[in-house]
């Protein structure tokens, strides 16, 4: 009879569920275990990659690489019109920048002091580098300057013990590379580290900066042998020696330079907190402010090709120069807000990674900008 | 079993004095010697419940609705008193109808508005939020650090400088999208809700707190501001509000019902008496439920019109039986004892039956339905009082109309001496189910029919499909006020709440909140799942502040004391006092089953691998976790009844017939309905929910009357030699009438329903409506049918 059927069902199938679901309890229950640790968690394929927050975004060739909260790097190879992510990555920190010197090789950095290099574009990874590791090169490069003598060394062995004391807990908040061996990462409390052999090893330049309460450092630009960090409280450290030797730059300024450009000739132009950009063209002897209109956070900048300069702000508005930033104008454009880095396509149109994902903008909606 | 096997021809006593006073068992003597004494207690009892039904009060308490006993909701109720009244919070938007929210005007009505919601008792009121509460902050990065303070500045005048300010402070709230609408067209006035009044110890009279908002709507609405409400407590505030028009129902099925009877009688003054007699009953309940301690919620309110229905057809065949009796020439008093005599037994274990149907829902862990149940076993017992005692008697002094009298013997006599079957052809129609051709084609019509409902009924749903409050109707004021909120407001009014219990002052351990923080990952993973919040969540953002607003720093920070300083400025509802508690709250597109069970199935997976002693991770809180809970219960609950339901009604149908072959007539044809009603509610996309629990078992409960009626009687005459054909068609003769009418009255009863403004009320009369029909046709169709196929080959001779 059918109608027996309408009562076996129920009965058959909540047997068969209840079986499947004592079966994996019993199996789950063996495989109890802690949550993983974030550096030993492998980046989730994330159905929310698209929407998730893209803290830097930079080019591998024709490529785009951005990476962000979670571990998620995504990649494109059609100028940022679509995104998918990469096939591998170890960790599953936020990762706040990435800097690609090839088609292949390149670096991300991120939290819990990570440094992960890929050799294929960006589709895989390998982790170079954690914050304890990074905390004992720097307890080492400490003690062997106490061994040698160096001033105030003492000092920097102890704070180096507590860095290595608190753990993985600091994040390098920037990342560049001059060649495939070359680079330099830097990030909070002073974190600053040099690689000569492609990151396979790292020395620390923590006491070559001047920076004994340890502001956070969230630039760092290479300009031949001329390096320039820019951090908390108005810092601007520069180095004409490659790094051997830093000194602090006085600036008008003191909220922290989320970031610094070099404009034409000996310019300058740091950019931060609460709209202020401060530009030198004396190479930091003197500043003047660039008018941004608006008190908001400056958040990311760009020298474009044309050599015009873009900056972004929190509230996701784009500004450009083309007088060397002295002045700069709102671009028509609403690309959303929180925005976090910038790159030129090969195509010639800005990529954005921001709060809510990756944006782009076509080249002709930057020129009608300052059309006057 | 209206109607016993074999009626004993009663002598007909014309004169009461021949009529000996001491016949008939002790019952039947002490009610019928002492008329007078009987009719006044009744009378009395009736004044005196007809009073203490004045004191009936509707309600729907949260608690009611929800089972109580299944391990989400222990573990709901456990915390509840730590989610900061997350169960049950009322939502009220004001809207700018022209301009935005930065308006003099507009914030003074806001003000104004939350100042009189705060002082409606049973608001949780340190949990409540607006603009105007000192608890909703801005903060902003500065130079020196943190800023922050209240949205609207302590120094606010209502100057344009000030409307600017609370412009700015908006904007750096973080509430846009929670308390304030993305397009600063509205913003929200957030009212949790305590479950007992904290001044009183009372429970909040939802009823008497929509009647409230709805003054302060229409206080405050004008052309300029438009008001929405949402939350748990307006809905069932709403839903009592419909139940006042279900009276006007009621008073369509009494008035529909009682044209049925006396078209069937033609007789005014039993018409009118059985119809007293049904509404003394339904007195008796609503008095009998506030004096035990009962209330009417929108559920058992169904239960008057159902214990109405069953009061008229149990008084029509008392008043057939009377009528017969009394047109044979007999005396009104001895025919009321004759019927009495037969009758009482009978309709006492058919309204047994009945009872069986409603007791099988107290197995229900959901109090709503367990009161359902008692309400209607109520109804029913003090049916046996009023329809089988009370209604005899009064028959007995008021007797019915000569005509209808004699007008009734007519047609039983013309029936059963018809063996022909010429003169009706409804019964002579229904007669040739018994016979090969169409009993075949009824059985194959019946498989076919059972085949197509199994199918379809695979797709029946769990829980609600419909958005919003699926309680009430789609265009309802609720319903469209739910949708402005989530059209307007980035939190889905679907909301789960998963409970992480750690040890005291553990819960912003590092190691727990990357626990939270990887349940927080998965549950977004979900298609269903919009968005989540969590202390997790709020770390992260909370480091990114901490430093300057840097979205580089959107990170969860490894350090305590980093941890430690987030916690104190975090919110509430995050964590409780002890900080032993965290919420995970999921956000989710729809609160349809399989959104809820992938999210019940995340928790649990997770809970499973990664839950220890020491971070305890449990289902469910949020009206989408209750309501999670729910569809389990009910999904079991729905299996477990028909199982309890249908092994109820075959064993009464066994003890009845002592036949294999009789129960399967009888209850082949129930199941074939009871298939056909789910597919009905897969068709009207009805899913299986707490109203629909109640309908398969009432509408089988009472559907097995029917076949009980037909199948006694076909037995009995089965038993004497009869053919099949001879047997169903004297049965047909004896209790086909009341069958239809038992089946149109019932029917007409619930379908009135539909027009409930109470959708699940509606989709209960219709599913009801339906059963009872074709059960109703089931016994007078498929049950012949069947029995051709397995009495034909072996007729029944009598024993002995």
């Amino acid at each position: 009879m059918s109608a027996h059927n309408s009562l076996l069902r129920h009965p058959l199938l909540a047997a068969a569920i209840i079986a499947v679901v004592c079966w994996s309890g019993v199996a789950l229950a063996e495989n109890k275990q802690s949550v993983p640790d974030l550096l030993d968690l492998p980046a989730l394929e994330s159905r929310r990659a698209q929407q998730s927050l893209q803290l830097a975004v930079g080019r591998a060739g024709e490529r785009l690489v951005a990476v962000g909260e979670r571990g998620i790097v995504q990649l494109s190879d059609d100028g940022g019109h679509t995104w998918r992510q990469a096939k591998h990555v170890p960790v599953s920190v936020a990762l706040t920048d990435v800097h690609f010197v090839s088609a292949s090789h390149g670096w991300a950095v991120g939290h819990s002091g990570v440094v992960l290099h890929s050799a294929d574009g960006g589709e895989t990874w390998l982790r170079q580098l954690d914050g304890n590791q990074a905390a004992q090169i720097i307890l080492k490069d400490a003690r062997q300057r106490v061994a040698s003598g160096g001033a105030g060394a003492d000092n920097a062995v102890r704070s180096a013990e507590y860095l290595v004391k608190d753990g993985p807990d600091k994040p390098f908040l920037d990342v560049t590379f001059q060649s495939e061996n070359h680079g330099y990462v830097v990030g909070a409390y002073g974190l600053a580290l040099e690689t000569r052999d492609g990151g396979k090893s790292w020395q620390s330049l923590v006491s070559n900066i001047p920076n004994p309460r340890g502001k956070h450092l969230y630039q760092v630009q290479i300009k031949d042998q001329q390096l320039l960090i820019c951090g908390e409280q108005g810092a601007l450290f520069r180095s004409m020696d490659g790094g051997s030797s830093f000194v602090e730059m006085t600036t008008p300024y003191s909220g922290t330079f989320f970031g610094a450009l070099n404009l034409d000739g000996q310019g300058l132009l740091a950019f931060g907190l609460r709209g202020n950009a401060w530009r030198s063209l004396d190479d930091g002897a003197s500043w003047q402010k660039a008018e941004v209109g608006q008190p908001v956070t400056l958040s990311a900048g760009l020298r474009l090709h044309d050599g015009s300069v873009l900056l972004a702000d929190e509230s996701g508005r784009l500004l450009r120069s083309t007088d060397n930033a002295q002045s700069f104008t709102t671009l028509p454009v609403q690309p959303g807000t929180g925005i976090t880095g910038i790159v030129e396509s090969a195509d010639g149109a800005l990529i954005l990674s921001s709060a809510h994902g990756m944006a782009r903008i076509e080249p002709d909606a930057i020129d009608l900008g300052v059309k006057p | 079993m209206s109607y016993m096997p074999s009626m004993p021809a009663d002598a007909v006593i014309a004169d009461l004095n021949k009529f000996d006073q001491r016949s008939g068992t002790i019952a039947e003597r002490l009610l019928f010697n002492n008329r007078l004494v009987i009719v006044a207690i009744c009378l009395l009892t009736t004044l005196l419940l007809g009073y203490q039904a004045l004191g009936l009060s509707l309600n729907a308490a949260y608690e009611k609705m929800i089972p109580t006993g299944h391990p989400y909701i222990v573990n709901f109720l456990e915390n509840r008193k730590q989610l900061a009244g997350m169960g049950n919070t009322l939502r009220i938007a004001v809207e700018a109808k022209d301009g935005n929210i930065f308006d003099t005007e507009y914030l003074d009505t806001v003000r104004k508005l939350s100042d009189e919601v705060f002082l409606i008792p049973g608001v949780d009121r340190p949990y409540m939020k607006s603009l105007w509460a000192p608890a909703v902050r801005w903060t902003g990065v500065t130079e020196d650090g943190l800023d922050g303070g209240p949205v609207i500045p302590d120094d606010y005048d209502g100057s344009p400088q000030s409307i600017e300010q609370v412009r700015i402070n908006v904007e750096r709230s973080g509430e846009i999208g929670q308390l304030v609408a993305a397009n600063y067209k509205s913003s929200i006035i957030l009212v949790p809700l305590q479950e007992k009044i904290a001044e009183t110890g009372q429970r909040i009279d939802y009823h008497a707190l929509s009647q409230r908002i709805e003054q302060l709507r229409a206080k405050y609405e004008s052309d300029k501001v438009a008001i929405h409400v949402t939350g748990f407590a307006k809905v069932v505030g709403d839903l009592i509000d419909g139940l006042m028009q279900v009276l006007v129902f009621f008073a369509a099925a009494i008035a529909i019902c009682t044209a049925v009877l006396f078209w069937y009688t033609r007789c005014l003054r039993s018409t009118l008496l059985v119809v007293l007699c049904s509404m003394i009953a339904v007195v008796w309940l609503l008095g009998l439920l506030p004096t035990l301690g009962y209330e009417l919620d929108p559920y058992s309110i169904l239960v008057p019109f159902l214990v109405f229905a069953i009061g008229m057809s149990h008084g029509a065949q008392k008043m057939n039986g009377i009528m017969q009796d009394m047109g044979r020439g007999t005396h009104r008093l001895v025919a009321a004892r004759y019927t009495f005599r037969r009758l009482f037994l009978a309709g006492m274990t058919a309204l047994l039956a009945d009872a069986v149907g409603f007791a099988v829902l107290m197995v229900i862990d959901i109090q709503v339905i367990q009161d359902l149940a008692v309400t209607a076993s109520i109804g029913v017992a003090v049916l046996i009082f009023t329809n089988l005692v009370l209604l005899p008697i009064l028959l007995s002094y008021t007797g019915v109309s000569p005509v209808a009298a004699q007008r009734s013997l007519k047609a039983e006599l013309q029936e059963a001496n018809d063996v022909a079957h010429k003169k009706h052809p409804f019964w002579a129609f229904l007669d040739l189910f018994t016979r090969r051709r169409w009993a075949t084609i009824a059985v194959v019509l019946g498989l076919v029919l059972g085949v197509f409902g199994l199918t379809v009924s695979f797709q029946l749903k769990i829980g609600d499909t419909d958005p919003g409050a699926p309680e009430l109707r789609a265009d309802s004021r609720y319903n469209r006020d739910n949708a402005f909120m989530v059209s307007n407001y980035a939190a889905s009014s679907d909301v789960f709440i998963v409970m992480v219990k750690t040890p005291q002052y553990a819960c912003a351990h590092y190691s727990t909140l990357r626990a939270v923080d990887a349940l927080d990952r998965e549950l977004q993973q979900l298609p269903g799942v919009e968005t989540t919040s969590s202390l997790a969540g709020l770390a992260k953002i909370a480091n990114s502040g901490m430093n300057e607003g840097s979205l580089k720093w959107f990170e969860m920070p490894r350090s305590q004391e980093m941890l430690n300083a987030i916690i104190t400025r975090a919110p509430r509802e995050m964590f409780n006092q002890n900080c032993d508690l965290l919420t995970v709250y999921a956000y989710l597109k729809d609160h349809k089953a399989d959104t809820l069970t992938s999210v019940v199935n995340t928790v649990e997976a997770f809970a499973a691998k990664y839950g220890t002693d020491n971070i305890r991770i449990l289902n469910a809180a949020g009206n989408a976790g209750v309501e999670a809970a729910t569809n389990i219960v009910v999904k079991k609950a729905n299996t477990q009844m028909l199982f309890l339901v249908y092994a109820a009604v075959i064993a009464l149908a066994f003890i009845t017939f002592r036949s294999w072959r009789a129960v399967v007539c009888a209850v082949v044809p129930l199941m074939i309905t009871s298939v056909l009603c789910e597919a009905l509610m897969v068709w009207l996309n009805i899913g299986v929910k707490v109203a629909t629990l109640p309908v398969i078992a009432l509408g089988v409960g009472i559907g097995v009357d029917y076949a009980l009626y037909v199948m006694t009687v076909t037995m009995a005459h089965l038993k004497v030699g009869m053919t099949l054909s001879e047997a169903y068609y004297r049965a047909l003769i004896f209790t086909g009438k009341v069958v239809v009418l038992t089946g149109i009255t019932l029917g007409i009863a619930v379908a009135t329903w539909a027009w409930s403004p109470i959708k699940f009320q509606a989709d209960m009369g219709i599913l009801l409506a339906f059963m009872f029909v074709w059960n109703m046709l089931g016994a007078l169709i498929l049950l012949p049918a069947l029995a051709h196929f397995l009495f034909r080959q072996q007729p029944v001779v009598a024993r002995g």
